[in-house]
């Protein structure tokens, strides 16, 4: 029973780890990423678009993660 | 493979799954809080849901660890996958627009991945109930405390 108890319990302590870790990853992925970076207006279809993130206030610029593709597109 | 071994390891795994989401979320909140409002389906119980979700999948994961509710949190962790499935079924084909509220590696999956992705786990979950059966378990400890087979 013990065993069975700390399988699963380590199983927790792992994800907590992959979760703090892959966070600074995708964390800075809208201030590293050359393409937000870059002038210019990227355009992409609504369906590709798979989560987005508008930094600041009245959402006047986003960042959008696209599917499959993994690009980011900046929009004014 | 023993059936308690089996459990163990599919236990395990939607542990992993479940905390590892919850905490993706909880550590970019702000970003989680901002497309889960974006969502055509939930905008109007998104307060709600921003808190649920990841205290939902934390309390499963709490109760998956504890041997003693372990069977409660199959059940649970198989109807909350069911529902993120079918969420997103629901958004694939009638929705126009897809904002994913998931976090951490997660959102780098397409919307193709993540539902295949979703669906192993919902039958993960299914075949931890199936294996994890109090039936088959009221049998076996009739057999051990009789020492022969019962007459099903």
């Amino acid at each position: 029973m013990k065993r069975s108890v700390s399988l699963v319990a380590i199983a927790a302590v792992f994800a907590i780890g992959a979760a703090f870790t892959t966070k600074r990853q995708t964390g800075m992925w809208n201030v590293d990423h050359p393409e937000v970076n870059s002038p210019g207006i990227y355009y992409a279809t609504f369906d590709q678009i798979k989560a987005s993130f508008c930094p600041g206030v009245n959402n006047l610029e986003c960042a959008y993660f696209i599917s499959d593709r993994n690009v980011i597109v900046k929009k004014p | 493979m023993k059936k308690s071994t089996i459990v163990e390891i599919i236990s395990s795994l939607l542990v992993f799954l479940f905390v590892y989401a919850a905490l993706s979320k909880l550590l970019d909140f702000d970003k989680f809080k901002y497309q889960l409002g974006q969502s055509p389906f939930i905008t109007h119980i998104s307060r709600f849901v921003v808190w649920a979700i990841p205290l939902g999948e934390i309390a499963v994961s709490i109760a998956l660890v504890i041997k003693r509710t372990r069977t409660a949190g199959l059940y649970l962790s198989f109807f909350l996958m069911l529902l993120f499935t079918g969420y997103i079924f629901i958004m694939l084909r009638y929705s126009s627009y897809l904002p994913c509220s998931c976090g951490g590696i997660l959102s780098a999956m397409s919307w193709q991945q993540h539902f295949v992705f979703n669906l192993v786990f919902t039958l993960l979950s299914l075949l931890g109930i199936v294996v994890n059966n109090p039936t088959s378990n009221t049998i076996t400890l009739r057999i051990r405390q009789t020492g022969k087979k019962p007459n099903t």
